[in-house]
């Protein structure tokens, strides 16, 4: 009976006086959510009909949302990501209205009547999402155990019990019906359960947790670099840094991750033979360009091509630091640390 | 380090799930792209987001797939029905085919000339037809009727049970039985039955245990019929000697049936039935050629001619839209009879002929094939028959007739 248990949670919320925030406005205070008078001025702007059409399809009613509500809500989004167009450009009203029209519109409605408290929308997120979120949950733990106490947590989070600057915050307030509801459950999820690792294990992927556990041999004592050696370095942080951000996502996701070619394919939605022809091409081309860099420091192409051949241990370079350089500046911030 | 937080490091859920759902625009594609090509942390997330999409929509398929192997659809059941379906398609065209392939060109099909009354009794009914009957009709046995003066009496109950009237009785009026003495015209005189219904749907009667006398002219060929006065000259005990499994199937008995609606005509009259096209005769009269000829062309009403009687340059035609058009030229000017009857017309047919007679009907024609009846009648000698000479019955069991085809009024 998850509608019933959905009650019951609920009221429990209620009753401790912890439910969910209640309005919208009190919901929406990121720094990147516009202020509601200017969406009001905006929603001028959304054509009646475009706003009934989309109402109806978002099933809004079910859930007490009223038309400018919703109008409001779209505009914000549509507003924070310049309604799917460049930051410099100017959407036009036929761009607009076809970012408005790809939106999740029934989960966006649920979510945001969830994320306003409103009981009904939450017996209906219940009824939807509380089985899947729990499976995933197991799913991303490999345990019952901590896979529906991951859940809860998440549940708890859900329901507005985080308070910051003395107001409750609803995870639900940032999804923008770009994607799916219950992908963005599970990829919050995925969230919460990577960084309570990385927490507990010192900051290590997944992956260097249990190199770090199955392999202890001694680090080798840095040594200094020859000649060669050094301008091999320097040469593979040249070309490495010259890549493109997809090829340094090859090169990582396959090399540092170990992902298989099916694992890529599937993530960057190609078949997994366009994978490998990729990787087989980038390699190449990444051994031609390390040979250019080489000479270009003065080496002769016999000298490149037996520096090329030195022993990797040799070399007193981190891959995984070179690789995971962004070269835009979206999130060097984090990219940088 | 909750990306809550701290949004402008990480890309939020929003943006890592648009990515791995593939629905970002390509700016911001690239954007998260390059920054999980740089951050493990969010390529981590990504990597369990995609597993645990896949891993739910996996589980989805399987199920699906499942329920479909457990519960099949409606439809699923009759994917064994093509092989009835194709069995008697096979059937159908084979028994189509068949008559085409053999069927008498001219007059050089296989005749039987019995230049004395045939008597078929009813003694038992012929076994319904089978496959081998419909594809493949049994051989039409010859007669040759040298003794005019013994009847011959037929086993097959069809034969007599679906025995319309003789056809003298177009003319007459009423039964009679015809015997040599008393319908055998002295001169030459030709009538040519043919039966449209190939598929044997002429059902056997009860039988009659009135015997039933043929015009001594009466040769079969296939389901066509062809009847045909002839001196007397063979012997009836060729006929009489058919063993049961020789004589006609009922399709054949059917046709046998119908053809002694043929109207045995007094002496120096001349009348000539056609049913399928295809059936030859020798018949080559020019009412009896218009009247063929005009079931395989459009009337001017654009519908095609299903039935056809010519009667002394009177070609009368009803068309699947039950409209009557008489001509006068063996058609080459057509004039279109007004309706004077309510409803719908069903059959055309020589005045005086039992209705069973009418080898069609505009209901039971579908197509243009079972709709090709002809009856056309002659009488390069005789003496015009007193009205009525057509006569129509209509969906509502009214009979009209006329004798010009062109005034029609209600048969008394």
């Amino acid at each position: 009976m998850p509608g019933f248990s959905c009650v019951i949670n609920f009221s429990y919320l209620q009753s401790v006086g912890i439910a969910p925030p209640q309005s919208a406005e009190t919901a929406f205070t990121g720094a990147e959510v516009a202020s509601p008078t200017s969406a009001h001025e905006d929603s001028v702007l959304l054509d009646p009909t475009l706003l009934n059409e989309l109402w109806q399809q978002s099933n809004a009613g079910q859930f007490d949302l009223a038309p400018t509500e919703l109008a409001e809500l779209l505009l914000r989004i549509g507003q924070a990501h310049n309604y799917g167009q460049p930051q410099e450009a100017t959407p036009s009203p036929e761009q607009r209205s076809t970012f408005l029209r790809a939106l999740r519109l029934p989960d966006l409605a649920l979510a945001h009547a969830c994320a306003q408290g409103n009981p009904h929308a939450w017996e209906h997120f219940y009824a939807l999402y509380r089985e899947p979120l729990i499976r995933a949950a197991i799913a991303i733990t490999g345990s019952d155990t901590l896979g529906r106490d991951l859940a809860e947590s998440l549940y708890a989070e859900l329901y507005g019990l985080t308070i910051r600057d003395g107001q409750r915050r609803c995870p639900l307030e940032s999804y923008k019906g770009r994607g799916s509801l219950i992908g963005w459950l599970r990829t919050t999820l995925a969230q919460r359960h990577i960084d309570h690792h990385r927490r507990s294990h010192g900051d290590l992927s997944l992956e260097e947790t249990s190199i770090t556990e199955t392999i202890q041999a001694p680090e080798p004592s840095p040594q200094p670099a020859s000649g060669e050696i050094a301008m091999l370095s320097k040469a593979l942080k040249t070309t490495l840094h010259e890549t493109t951000a997809e090829d340094r996502f090859l090169l990582a996701a396959y090399y540092l991750d170990c992902r298989t070619l099916l694992q890529i394919a599937q993530l960057l939605h190609v078949h997994e033979a366009t994978i490998s022809r990729r990787l087989h091409k980038l390699t190449h081309e990444l051994r031609k360009q390390v040979l250019r860099n080489l000479q270009n420091q003065g080496l002769s192409k016999r000298a490149a091509q037996e520096a090329l051949g030195a022993d990797p241990r040799d070399l007193d370079l981190n891959l995984r630091k070179l690789l995971q350089y962004s070269q835009t500046g979206a999130f060097q911030e984090k990219a940088d640390r | 380090m909750n990306p809550l937080s701290q949004p402008s490091l990480h890309p939020d859920a929003e943006s890592l799930n648009a990515f791995v759902e593939q629905v970002l625009p390509q700016s911001e594609h690239q954007q998260v792209l390059d920054h999980i090509a740089a951050c493990s942390r969010c390529r981590e997330i990504v990597y369990l987001a995609q597993q645990l999409n896949e891993e739910a929509v996996t589980p989805a398929l399987n199920a699906s797939l499942t329920n479909v192997a457990r519960n099949p659809s409606w439809f699923a059941g009759w994917r064994l029905l093509w092989i009835p379906i194709a069995a008697t398609a096979a059937l159908a065209v084979a028994t189509y085919l068949y008559p085409h392939r053999h069927a008498p060109t001219g007059s050089s099909g296989q005749i039987a000339q019995v230049d004395h009354p045939l008597t078929l009794s009813a003694a038992k009914p012929t076994p319904p037809p089978t496959l081998k009957s419909a594809a493949r009709p049994e051989p039409v046995p010859t007669a040759t009727a040298s003794k005019p003066e013994v009847p011959i009496k037929s086993s097959s109950a069809s034969a007599a049970l679906e025995a319309p009237p003789p056809l003298s009785q177009i003319r007459s009026g009423g039964p009679q039985i015809i015997n040599s003495k008393s319908a055998v015209p002295q001169s030459s005189t030709t009538a040519q039955v043919s039966s449209v219904d190939r598929m044997g749907t002429v059902a056997p009667s009860p039988a009659p245990s009135t015997p039933v006398q043929l015009h001594p002219a009466v040769s079969t060929e296939s389901n066509d019929i062809v009847v045909r006065s002839a001196p007397p000259a063979v012997p009836v005990a060729a006929v009489s000697s058919l063993s049961p499994a020789e004589m006609p199937t009922p399709t054949e008995s059917a046709a046998v049936s119908r053809s002694k609606t043929a109207p045995i005509q007094p002496a120096g009259g001349t009348l000539a039935y056609f049913g399928m096209a295809k059936s030859a005769t020798s018949t080559q009269t020019p009412d009896a050629l218009a009247a063929r000829r005009v079931l395989h062309t459009k009337l001017p009403s654009g519908q095609i001619a299903i039935a056809a009687v010519a009667v002394h340059h009177h070609l009368l035609t009803l068309d699947s839209a039950s409209t009557l058009f008489l001509s006068e030229d063996y058609g080459k000017t057509w004039a279109q009879i007004a309706q004077q009857w309510a409803g719908r017309a069903l059959t055309l047919r020589l005045g005086n002929q039992p209705p069973g007679s009418n080898l069609l009907s505009p209901a039971q024609a579908t197509s243009e094939e079972r709709c090709t009846n002809c009856v056309s009648a002659s009488a390069a000698s005789a003496p015009i028959q007193p009205s009525p000479l057509f006569e129509i019955t209509t969906d509502s069991g009214s009979v009209f007739t006329s004798a010009d085809g062109k005034t029609w009024l209600p048969k008394q």
